[in-house]
């Protein structure tokens, strides 16, 4: 466990470096919070159920999808893409070190002064709108909730994780890419709660594993799923992450016989 | 007892061709060019245990490709690498934790904090105890002489400190068996000097096996033993005196004389004459005979073998595998 700590503690201290990029990220995660204050509420004029959710639910919902986007969107992981494409990926090969380790201690470290700057941000917004926001008292459910944004995350991780170990065999993903980034933000819940959808679509969702990245655990924190309905939606959640650990064990294999050590 | 063993082996790469425009670009998908590039050709060589071995070619002859397999990060296409026992690209934990890898071209430093945390996560991944730690990192340090900047981030240091911070941090296990591509790229006479001698104290103190690969001619003289590499072929391996002999084939005796004779009776070629001396291009295996020679049938002052160039030898040896 000890050299993944490290890693955590060597990216953080990393982070510190560039202090101006957190002040940043609080512009960028602070301004679509309060865009989308403006906006629902004049959606919500004159109403008091849409989509199934009142005022305070919806913009609980939102505040809650742009704190935890971060954390839980499944893209493009540029260190992994550049450590094949550039060769870098040599430096973990040569040690007694697991790669997949690293990267998710990369992952976390990185994490945790997103999080600061995200819990802050939280608590101003939450002092500000307090009649507008859903506060979820019971224990229970902020205990379910956690665990599956932590089960999220490590599902995210992985599917991020095996998806950039396609560099090791193609050159350019762009194509890809393009269409996850054009799937995911609307598959995961990002842009409306899934049950604004057509039901064959929230079926279908039902089975994919984006929807256990964001809309299920806001719906946990919301109390909007009853407690079957949580458990099967964590065990989904558990069998996906199998899934992805497996298929990345099997890509992390072939790729690194097909691993060209670029430069150097 | 040989540590590193290599039979036959050979590295084939492939890579994509890919031509401009959309046509040759859908072409490509369907069925993919590819070109090979032969980078090793069933090369075969042993190294002993504590032995320096440089290992020497010209660009692109494979010396990178040769390390990358013994260290266990590319795969080779064919042909048998065993080293302390272990076959290197299965990465085993245990092997791994007995070699480095230290290319000079490329950091495994963490650029924007302290080489020190770095060192640190080297120290946890190694499973370092905290005293060996101390007491090698003290060591290295001292050698170097870094000991100040090892809490400077690595970004702000100069080629020849970061080259130096690589080294210790590549050291603090103390590995048995160093793979060092070019660790002395890009330095100043007197780095290449420091790391120079650090390499060698190194070896001789830890008892360490080493292949050092550098293009510097005062690097490859540290070494008990050169391999030349050519096109991904060893054409040499053998001592200095060994390549000497092999690609010097002609070499200039200067011989003084008290009383001088007459030139006629010696039976070699004579370069030059200035006063009671004269300069002979001699072949190198007649060069004993000619020296009792000289000897028996004169009255000699002085006789002087021109220093053996190593340089001149390698180039020789890269110019006579060229010619086949
Ligand atoms: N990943 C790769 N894909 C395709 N060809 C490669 C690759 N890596 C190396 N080569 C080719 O293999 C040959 C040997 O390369 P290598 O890097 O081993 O040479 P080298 O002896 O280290 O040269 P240098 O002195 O320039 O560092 C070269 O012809 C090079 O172009
Ligand atoms: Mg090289």
């Amino acid at each position: 466990m000890r050299p993944y700590i490290k890693i955590i503690d060597n990216i953080f201290k990393e982070s510190v470096e560039y202090r101006l990029n957190h002040i940043l990220s609080f512009i960028v995660i602070a301004l679509p919070l309060i865009i989308i204050y403006f906006l629902w509420n004049t959606i919500f004029y004159g109403k008091n159920l849409v989509g199934g959710y009142d005022k305070p639910a919806i913009v609980t919902y939102y505040i809650l999808a742009i704190l935890l986007q971060d954390f839980v969107y499944p893209g493009v992981n540029y260190e992994i893409s550049r450590d094949i494409r550039e060769g870098t990926l040599s430096n973990y090969l040569i040690k007694p070190i697991n790669y997949m380790g690293v990267q998710f201690s990369i992952k976390t470290g990185a994490s945790i002064p997103y999080s600061i700057v995200a819990i802050v941000i939280t608590l101003i917004f939450v002092f500000f709108m307090r009649s507008t926001i859903v506060f979820q008292i019971n224990i229970f459910l902020l205990l379910l909730f956690l665990l599956s944004v932590i089960l999220a995350f490590i599902l995210a991780f992985l599917i991020s994780y095996s998806f950039s170990l396609l560099f090791f065999w193609l050159e350019r993903t762009n194509s890809i890419e393009l269409l996850l980034n054009a799937v995911l933000p609307l598959s995961m819940g990002m842009i409306l709660p899934l049950s604004f959808f057509p039901h064959s679509l929230e079926i279908l969702l039902d089975f994919l594993p984006f929807k256990y990245l964001l809309n299920f655990p806001i719906d946990i924190y919301l109390a909007h799923l009853k407690i079957e309905r949580v458990i099967q939606g964590m065990g989904i959640q558990v069998i996906w992450i199998i899934i992805f650990f497996i298929l990345s064990l099997w890509l992390w294999k072939k790729g690194t016989k097909k691993y060209q050590a670029y430069g150097g | 007892m040989s540590i590193i063993k290599v039979e036959k082996l050979t590295k084939i790469y492939k890579s994509h061709i890919s031509k401009p425009g959309v046509l040759s670009t859908i072409k490509s998908i369907i069925k993919p060019n590819y070109v090979t590039v032969k980078a090793l050709k069933e090369i075969s060589f042993s190294v002993t245990k504590g032995e320096m071995v440089a290992y020497v070619g010209p660009n692109g002859a494979g010396k990178t490709t040769t390390s990358k397999i013994l260290s266990g990060i590319l795969y080779p296409t064919s042909g048998r690498v065993s080293v302390m026992g272990y076959i290197p690209w299965k990465r085993e934990n245990n092997y791994l934790s007995q070699i480095t890898f230290i290319m000079g071209q490329k950091t495994q430093l963490w650029w924007d904090i302290a080489p020190m945390e770095t060192f640190l996560l080297n120290k946890s991944i190694y499973k370092i105890s905290e005293s060996d730690f101390e007491k090698t990192l003290d060591e290295l340090t001292t050698l170097l002489d870094v000991k100040d900047l090892v809490h400077i981030p690595v970004r702000k240091l100069s080629l020849g400190e970061r080259m130096k911070m690589e080294l210790i941090s590549s050291l603090l296990h103390k590995p048995k068996v160093l793979f060092l591509d070019e660790p002395t790229i890009g330095l100043d006479l007197l780095s290449q000097e420091a790391i120079r001698k650090f390499i060698l104290e190194y070896n001789k103190s830890y008892n360490a096996t080493i292949i050092l690969t550098s293009h510097y001619i005062k690097d490859i003289e540290i070494a008990d033993r050169i391999i030349l590499l050519y096109r991904g072929e060893i054409i040499f391996d053998g001592n200095k005196e060994e390549i000497l002999e092999r690609f010097i084939k002609k070499r200039l005796v200067t011989v003084t004389f008290n009383t001088m004779p007459e030139i006629a009776k010696i039976p070699y070629n004579i370069i030059s004459r200035e006063g009671q001396t004269i300069e002979v291009e001699i072949e190198h295996k007649e060069i004993s005979k000619f020296i009792s020679f000289v000897f028996k049938s004169f009255d000699v002052k002085d006789v002087k073998n021109q220093d053996m160039n190593l340089e001149d030898a390698i180039k020789e040896g890269f110019k006579n595998a060229s010619l086949y």
